[in-house]
């Protein structure tokens, strides 16, 4: 009976041995040790007496298990295995069925302790046990039929005498779970046991806690797995015929993961897949054939190299000697280009027959083999690599042999490429390469305006003694110990590279810049001399010492070296010595000398702006400053480099990067600062490029070409009219095939050097006169050490200064700044003030224009809009000013509420310490309508526009304490001495302006505008103002402070001097300037895009405040010592008063513009055409004088003025298409509540009682199939969406459609919807994307204003316009009460509308549209609470 | 001629690497055993890696020397349709499953093309098989919404799981358990090869929050392929989409999202990749793929470190799923359901139509990408480059 345990050990298909003594033997081997993928503890009480009533042999069993562990206990399968034994499985029915099998088994109960029934279950796992067998066939169903006969009635039995010796000592038994998988209830595969929760519980629990319980399997059908098929069994005698089955996997108590398990065998399993997967890959290569993708490999070498024989050996001697080993197709015997000896070199290809081909691969070879053996052809390979194996250290020809030569040396060589490198070298070595020729040392310079060139390579010569020096012994000291000419010859070797000069011929790729990113910055960074870090200067000094200590300096490379914090240029050492002053030489031109300490000043102050620019965060006074810095820079740049051209090059360090210094065409504009005040320096300047031009063709030393640009743009113009600018590019590639080093350019012409001395002459033969781009280029073939000007001699710079300076000038004086008469030396001073002027006047045109353009231009037209639509309704014409014309007022009033527009502060000039009585100005009042009560005005004005400007004001506020340096957190700390020093720095600014009688504005402005908020409000406590003038800064922001300190005299409305009359026409130019001392804020203003809005806002409501408290104290400014908060309230004040200020000054304007207020002739004016209209103008301006409107308002229309419904404009609905319904109509016309409306008027349903009859029809009707599927659901334990689908589509839910509160339609429930029930499928058509594309467009002609297109995925959209069902009247609600969900119903994707929370009758179905993110907003309407305002 | 075929320089062995990977090449392209417009379906190595077998549409079976990149042999199956073509662990048998005729899977001798055995059982077309990789058991997957588990021995199922939906297959390295992958739910379930018949002791649900957050509903792709790696610690999810999945083969989490670059100016959040958008138009397109273009389209590297995965573009991506910690390029997303990886490289492959098959040689370091051509590929061991001779 071998079959027997076989059988049995089947479903548990373990690898055990066979178990013959299983349950009787206590030392049979344990099935525990090798299935303990189970952790199951029998931890129930209540099954431990099932254990204890077993037969003795079951115990034993019990107790090796609980010798093995119980906590690893033996797996289900050791129980299918271990103990199929009758009583087992019945008690495991029990388990499973108790209602059912309960009363059996507890008739059945006392034969589990029967003796004889104990013995026949031990005696089963017996291989002679024939009654075992017969009843485990392990079929669930077949052990049922015979299941009542050895059924055990546990729950009878539960506390049963132990049976055997040793069980009662036992206090569990493990086995006794294992023992019981059989279910026998085949037709309840899946039914989850309901015995003792204990018992199942534990199992399920370790095993799988994240299982779901979708088996995924329809029902009735099962699932098998073989036992046994005598197939695939190895063994010769077949244990039966018949394949066994186990279905649904019956036996098996629980599934663990067997990788999880700890048996040696699987952890050794596991182990070998961990080690193979981390073993090494091989690599592979394939040979060439036609399948590859790379190109076929050359074919073997068939050439030699054959050297090592004397210059007498002739080609014949060595070709008749190597074609003794084959054929050969070429043999190349080098010889000396110079002489025509031989050079004992000889290349020998012999002739290859091989076939290489591979489509006719086999015929060709046979051929070959052919051929072969017929002696006529050859394998090349073979018989170079024969000659190479024979011919080697042979003697070859008569004068060899006859030699003691040590024999040719034969190599193979299959390109040549060996033969042609030996040649080369052989050469090289007979005819060693001629000496680089050596230049001639330049000749002495005849004036001192040049440098002097030098030798571009070999030891330079000392300067020549008729150098002029330039610099005082005090300048020089510093250099000569760097600027000798030998003490660093190897510093920059790009530098001194004998030849070619310097870097590599392409310029472009020259070495990396050595400066830092701030040198690499395009204006602002190029007098910024910190900015290069030290490697630049030493790649500069050689260029310097090249010079001679004696040499002139280039203008630029010189104080690049320069750190900035020397004070003074004349302080300054030699390493930065200025720039501008090195190259004329002191003595004999003091004007350059003077642009330079100008141009080093300047940008020393560039510099320590720039520090503080770096210093600090504030964006917005970044740009402003960059905007005055970008002015200084172009200055200081057009300083150095007027010929603009060249101004790369000064702006670089100079030898450092070599790049190409060409621009096509002069670039004006940055320097028009410039160019506007300094034409002398323009020309000295100019000078001073051109020296370093001229340094860098005497670098190359070579003769060079200039090609005069004023000829060639005047015959380009000749030709073409306007042409294009040239590109240095275009020039470069002309020149390309003459190995051109350098271009450079300036203002009269181009030049190029070469990198050999014969170019510049072949480039002239060959170029000279030959069009380019469009013009005969006119070349000027130039020694290499003097450059000759193609135009003009460089001792002679133009006299005329660039043609645009007159304008400029023009330009200048026009706008009332005039142009500076000093032409000769700049101090720091006057340099600062140029640039002031120029940035003023820049700034009063950028005000002006922006004022005109977006302030005045935009409210006349708002307001005359307004006017004209029936006078202004605004709260002006019932204002406190009667008399004041509404229009300005309104005017400001909008203007005041300008999101981006500062408003212009009311300050007034004091006359030296003399207290001027200042009036915080009311921007309410016009000059033509002073105000009676300014404090009034100004409260009211206040009240109106609080929050704006406080906003404003504190915005600036905190800026200014970020700005300033003393970076006070505290408020309540006073400003530290540094700060004092600063402050009183600016007062001296401010005083002494104010003591000349300049505007303030221009204060504002020379104080830069880094400065214009630290200072200006510092300014009145250290300038002696008295408390009411730094009130009169500032006071304006808060109503209250106006009231604490009423002003000394009222009226004023500018304040101290400045009247209000001459504001308007044209401006004079110190109003100009206020404006202009206005328009950094104003570009501040409009920059401060940049600065989160919302911050800033924060940022004001928190400071507002504790800005208010200055001002209440601001009553008793006695004390000179402002704390800072003050000053930081002072200084937001000051700042909104100075906006509001110039909104102010901008109704004005606009009021001007609008009313004439002298006496024009009206009929010159157009206003009126004829002496009645004269009379209305009259009758209008009466009214307005009265304060009413200009136009009398038509009486107020009746009834179908205000009637609501629409009209139609072309008098029918029918033509009118549609009527689009905007947002605020529907809020306005939806329903007060969302529940579904009465049907009909008398307030019930008629629809509701017949729904009601349907539904229970329906449900009548279906009742069957939803129990049918609610036991499917049971027995699969599956409740999928699909399920859920088909049984809720059984009962429709009871919905109608009503006006919703939402929007237009809506979906109502009937009936109350349970949340997870389905409420409506979203019906409709399916369509493609496409078309839905082109239906929506189609529906939105028609009208159709709602969309009821539903996406179903990238491709699919359902659309419910023209069919469908109520889901699509379905609104969107921010907190739906159903959502939609997509299923695929046989393939087909549904969506369906599912209730996310229970649903009451009459509450609207509401689900979330879950649109996408756009700009354009849909808004909601769904009125929740939590409502998102969008749906998209 | 130089020495020839296999230069197989078999002493050379190296371990791959990110830089390995991404300097594979086609080595060798073969365009002419395939009719024209007729594309490979699947690709299979021996456990050697020296042979390789191909099905097509054209109802043919190649076979390849993988040592030597040398076509050996042209089998027809004309009467039944070639699909699935499988490495039995004797390099000398294949099976395949059945376009034609029936869904029967079929056992293949090659050296004398004769059949074997069918394995009869299936009542629909089977979309995923595999063999056991201890011993001569296969698993096949069928959209009859079964999973057959056989052995070569007997012609009838060994075993028998009804699915819902169209399953694929894929047995774990160590042969004791396998995984079911159902694309209908995005469900992966873990089976004990011994008690599957019972239930699975592990239950995947991809749930990819990505999705969701691109569209309203989630455009959930389709699970076509499964693959445990060779160590196999993880599952690699291949789908019809745009996105495949590494899974945790232990605990089920999901690794990592494989997705492609998008390519530069499309609208999509996601590169392009999925097969299944080219066979159907959008509207016929089945939810359940039927056997369509994808299953065979990304593989594991050997080492179970890298991903090579084919795309409808032709394009070959090979992603880096599971550096070692060591190795682990900086800013390496940690793992999570929402960390995508793109791929280390993605290298244009076959042009004009999708790559549609990929298997990466066992042994050797080269794999076979196919399309309407069939490519091997080879790393370009440059002087100094990326290779690292391991022994």
């Amino acid at each position: 009976m071998s079959g027997s345990p076989q059988r049995f050990a089947s479903p548990s298909s373990s690898s055990l041995p066979a178990r013959p003594g299983l349950a009787g033997l206590p030392a049979r081997p344990s099935p525990a040790t090798t299935y303990t993928s189970h952790a199951r503890q029998p931890s129930n009480e209540s099954y431990r007496p099932r254990a204890l009533d077993r037969s003795p042999p079951s115990a034993s069993a019990a107790r090796h298990s609980s010798a093995v562990g119980s906590s690893t206990a033996s797996s289900s399968m050791n129980g299918a295995s271990a103990g199929p034994s009758t009583s087992a499985r019945s008690r495991w029915d029990v388990q499973a069925t108790p209602a059912s099998i309960a009363p059996t088994a507890a008739v059945n109960g006392h034969m589990s302790v029967s003796p004889p029934s104990g013995p026949s279950r031990s005696t089963s796992h017996l291989p002679t046990g024939p009654r075992g067998r017969s009843d485990a066939s392990f079929d669930g169903r077949k052990f049922a039929s015979e299941a009542p006969s050895s059924r055990t009635g546990y729950p009878s039995q539960p506390r049963a005498p132990p049976s055997g010796p040793s069980s009662s000592s036992l206090p569990r038994n493990p086995v006794s779970i294992k023992m019981s998988p059989r279910n026998s209830n085949s037709n309840l595969p899946r039914l989850p046991p309901q015995g003792p929760a204990a018992f199942r519980a534990p199992s399920l629990a370790p095993s799988a806690p994240s299982l779901d319980p979708f088996f995924y399997k329809s029902l009735g059908t099962k699932d098998y797995k073989v036992e046994y098929d005598p197939e695939t069994d190895p063994s010769s005698v077949k244990k039966g015929k018949e394949v066994i089955y186990r279905y649904d996997g019956a036996g098996v108590e629980l599934v663990e993961d067997p990788r999880k398990s700890s048996s040696p065998a699987i952890v050794s399993k596991l182990q070998q897949v961990k080690e193979k997967a981390a073993k090494p890959l091989h690599a592979v290569t394939y040979a060439w054939d036609k399948n590859s993708t790379t190109p076929a490999p050359p074919p073997p070498p068939s050439a030699i190299l054959v050297t090592g024989f004397p210059g007498s050996t002739t080609a014949d001697a060595i070709r008749s000697f190597f074609s003794g080993y084959g054929r050969i197709e070429s043999l190349d015997a080098h010889v000396d280009k110079q002489t025509g000896g031989s050079l004992g070199i000889c290349w020998i290809k012999y002739v290859d027959d091989l076939p290489r081909g591979l489509d006719d691969a086999r015929a060709a070879k046979e051929k070959f083999e052919r051929e072969k053996r017929n002696g006529t052809a050859q394998d090349g390979n073979k018989v170079a690599l024969e000659a190479i194996a024979r011919g080697n250290g042979q003697r070859v020809g008569a004068a060899m042999v006859y030699s003691n030569a040590p024999g040719v040396k034969v190599q193979m060589d299959g390109t040549g490429a060996l033969s042609k490198a030996a040649a080369e070298a052989e050469m090289g070595r007979r005819h060693p390469a001629p000496a680089p020729p050596a230049s001639k040392p330049p000749p002495p310079p005849s004036t001192a305006t040049t440098t002097a060139p030098s030798p571009p390579s070999g030891p330079r010569p000392p300067p020549p003694p008729s150098q002029p020096v330039p610099f005082s012994a005090g300048f020089q000291q510093p250099w000569s110990s760097v600027s000798s000419p030998f003490s660093q010859p190897a510093r920059t070797p790009q530098s001194h590279l004998p030849s070619p000069p310097t870097g590599p011929s392409s310029t472009h790729a020259g070495p990396p810049p050595p400066s830092g990113p701030k040198a690499m910055r395009a204006t602002s960074a190029t007098p910024n001399g910190s900015s290069n870090p030290p490697s630049a200067s030493s790649t500069h000094q050689p260029s310097h010492a090249r010079q001679g200590s004696n040499g002139p300096f280039p203008p630029s490379n010189s104080y690049s070296n320069a750190p900035h914090s020397h004070p003074r240029p004349a302080h300054a050492p030699a390493g930065h010595r200025p720039s501008g002053g090195g190259y004329r030489g002191g003595q004999n031109d003091p004007v350059s000398a003077a642009v330079a300490q100008a141009v080093l000043a300047a940008k020393k102050r560039l510099e320590e702006k720039q520090a503080k620019i770096n210093g600090e965060e504030d964006m917005e006074l970044d740009s402003d400053e960059e905007r005055a810095i970008a002015a200084d820079t172009a200055m200081v740049d057009a300083a150095q480099a007027p010929t603009s051209d060249l101004k790369a090059e000064d702006s670089d360090t100079g030898d450092v990067r070599d790049r190409i210094f060409f621009h096509a065409d002069g670039r004006t504009e940055p320097f028009r600062g410039l160019r506007r005040g300094k034409a002398p320096a323009n020309a000295i300047a100019w000078q001073a490029s051109r020296t370093v031009l001229l340094e860098k063709l005497a670098d190359n030393g070579m003769p060079y070409l200039s090609i005069s640009r004023t000829t060639y743009d005047q015959q380009r113009t000749d030709k073409k009219g306007k042409a294009p600018a040239l590109k240095g590019d275009d020039l470069e590639a002309h020149f390309a095939d003459f190995d051109i080093d350098r271009t450079f350019a300036d203002r009269l012409g181009w030049y190029l050097t070469f990198h050999s001395p014969g170019a510049a002459q072949k480039a002239f033969e060959t170029l000279h006169q030959k069009p380019f781009a469009g013009a005969p280029l006119e070349l000027t073939l130039c020694a290499g050490e003097r450059p000759a000007s193609p135009s003009a001699p460089p001792s002679a710079p133009p006299a005329k200064p660039p043609t645009d300076y007159d304008t400029v000038m023009e330009r200048l004086k026009a706008n009332g700044a005039p142009p500076s008469p000093k032409t000769s030396g700049w101090t720091d001073a006057e340099l600062v003030e140029e640039a002031r002027e120029i940035v003023i006047s820049d700034l009063v045109d950028a005000f002006r224009k922006d004022v005109k353009d977006r302030v005045v231009a935009g409210k006349i037209t708002e307001h005359l809009a307004a006017w004209e639509q029936g006078g202004s309704k605004t709260s002006a014409s019932t204002s406190t000013v009667k008399e004041e014309p509404s229009e300005p007022v309104s005017a400001a009033k909008s203007l005041s509420s300008l999101p981006s527009f500062a408003r212009k502060k009311n300050r007034q000039p004091s006359n030296g310490s003399q207290p001027r009585p200042s009036l915080p100005s009311s921007r309410r009042l016009s000059s033509e309508a002073p105000s009676d009560s300014p404090a009034l005005a100004a409260d009211q004005s206040d009240s109106e526009t609080d929050d704006k400007s406080r906003f404003k004001s504190k915005k600036k506020h905190d800026k200014a304490r970020r700005g300033s340096s003393s970076k006070a957190e505290h408020e309540e700390r006073p400003a530290p001495s540094t700060k004092r020093s600063k402050m009183s720095k600016v007062r001296v600014n401010y005083t002494s302006s104010e003591d000349e009688g300049d505007d303030e504005a221009q204060v504002s402005v020379s104080t830069c505008p880094v400065e214009v908020h630290p200072a200006l409000p510092r300014a009145p406590p250290t300038t002696n103002v008295p408390p009411p003038l730094s009130f009169g800064f500032g006071a304006l922001a808060a109503a209250a402070s106006m009231a604490a300190t009423p002003p000394p005299t009222g009226g004023l409305l500018f304040g101290g001097t400045s009247s209000s009359a001459p504001l308007f026409g044209a401006p004079p130019p110190k109003t100009a300037l206020a404006f202009g001392g206005s328009a950094p804020q104003l570009a501040f203003q409009g920059g401060a895009a940049p600065l989160p809005k919302r911050l800033a806002k924060k940022r004001a409501k928190r400071l507002a405040a504790e800005g208010r408290d200055p001002y209440e104290d601001d009553g008793d400014l006695d004390d000179e010592y402002l704390t800072e908060k003050e000053e930081k309230a002072l200084q937001a004040a000051w700042e909104a008063k100075k906006s509001r200020a110039l909104a102010r000054k901008a109704a004005e304007k606009a009021a001007r513009a609008r009313i004439p207020t002298s006496t024009p002739d009206p009929f010159e004016l157009g206003i009126a055409a004829d002496e009645e209209d004269l009379y209305y103008v009259k009758l209008a301006l009466q009214r307005f004088k009265a304060g009413q409107n200009m136009h009398p308002s038509p009486p107020p229309s009746d009834d179908e003025e205000n009637h609501p419904t629409r009209r139609h404009a072309t008098g029918s609905a029918r033509t009118e298409g549609y009527y689009h319904v905007t947002v605020a109509e529907k809020l306005a016309n939806r329903p007060p509540s969302a529940k579904a409306k009465p049907v009909n008027e008398t307030g019930e349903r008629a629809t509701t009682d017949s729904g009601v009859a349907v539904s229970r029809l329906a449900r009548a009707n279906t009742r069957g199939l939803v129990r049918g599927m609610e036991l499917h659901k049971k027995v699969t334990a599956t409740d999928t969406d699909v399920l859920k689908f088909n049984q809720l589509r059984t009962r429709k839910k009871q919905l109608t459609f009503s006006r919703s509160g939402i929007e237009g339609y809506g979906l109502f429930a009937m009936e109350q919807i349970l949340a997870g029930e389905m409420v409506i499928e979203y019906v409709g058509e399916l369509i493609r994307q496409q078309v839905a594309d082109r239906r929506e467009k189609a529906y939105e002609r028609q009208g159709i204003g709602s969309s009821y297109l539903f996406r179903v995925d990238e491709d699919l959209v359902v659309d419910a316009t023209k069919k469908g069902n109520l889901g699509r009247l379905i609104n969107h609600c921010c907190v739906p009460n159903c959502t939609a969900k997509i299923i695929t119903i046989n393939g087909v994707k549904k969506i369906v509308i599912y209730a996310k929370t229970n649903i009451e009758p009459d509450e609207e179905v509401t689900y979330d549209y879950h649109f996408a993110w756009e700009e354009e907003k849909i808004p909601c309407l769904c009125a929740h609470p939590l409502c998102r305002k969008y749906l998209n | 001629m130089s020495a020839p075929a296999a230069a197989s320089t078999s002493s050379a062995t190296l371990t791959l690497s990110p830089e390995i990977l991404a300097s594979f090449k086609p080595a060798r392209v073969f365009r002419k055993h395939n009719e024209a417009g007729r594309s490979f379906t699947s690709l299979s190595f021996d456990d050697k890696g020296e042979q390789l077998i191909t099905a097509g549409e054209d109802e043919t079976i190649q076979l390849f020397n993988a040592r030597t990149g040398k076509h050996q042999k042209q089998l027809y199956s004309k009467k039944y349709g070639v699909h699935l073509t499988r490495f039995t662990h004797k390099s000398s048998a294949i099976i395949h499953a059945s376009t034609k005729e029936n869904d029967d899977i079929r056992y293949l001798s090659l050296h004398d093309h004769n059949y074997i055995r069918y394995y009869k059982g299936h009542t629909k077309k089977v979309v995923s098989l595999q063999m056991s990789p201890t011993d001569d058991t296969f698993l096949s997957g069928a959209t009859d919404d079964t999973v057959r588990l056989w052995d070569l021995r007997a012609s009838h199922a060994q075993g028998l799981l009804n699915v819902a939906g169209h399953p694929c297959v894929a047995y774990d390295p160590s042969g004791y358990v396998f995984a079911v992958g159902l694309n209908l739910r995005s469900t992966i379930l873990l089976y004990d090869i011994k008690n599957f018949d019972k239930q699975p002791f592990l239950n995947i649900q991809i749930d990819d929050p990505i999705l969701s957050q691109r569209t309203y509903p989630p455009r959930v792709p389709v699970l076509t392929s499964l693959a445990f790696s060779n160590d196999g610690k993880w599952i690699l999810v291949g789908t019809s989409g745009d996105v495949h999945y590494v899974v945790d083969s232990f605990d089920g989490h999901i690794v990592a999202r494989l997705e492609c670059v998008p390519q530069p100016g499309s609208t999509s959040p996601a590169g392009v990749m999925g097969l299944e958008r080219a066979v159907a138009s959008p509207y016929e397109r089945p939810m359940e793929p039927s056997a369509g273009l994808s299953s065979e389209e990304v593989k594991w590297t050997p080492d179970g470190r890298f991903v090579v995965g084919g795309s409808i573009d032709g394009k070959i991506h090979v992603w880096d799923v599971a550096p070692p910690p060591e190795q682990r390029p900086p800013h390496y997303p940690p793992p999570s359901p929402e960390c995508t990886l793109f791929p280390i490289k993605s290298i244009d492959g076959h042009v004009g139509g999708p790559s549609r098959a990929v298997a990466f040689n066992p042994k050797t370091a080269m794999f076979a990408s196919a399309g309407n051509d069939l490519a091997f590929w080879l790393p370009e061991l440059g002087e100094g480059g990326a290779p690292d001779p391991a022994v």
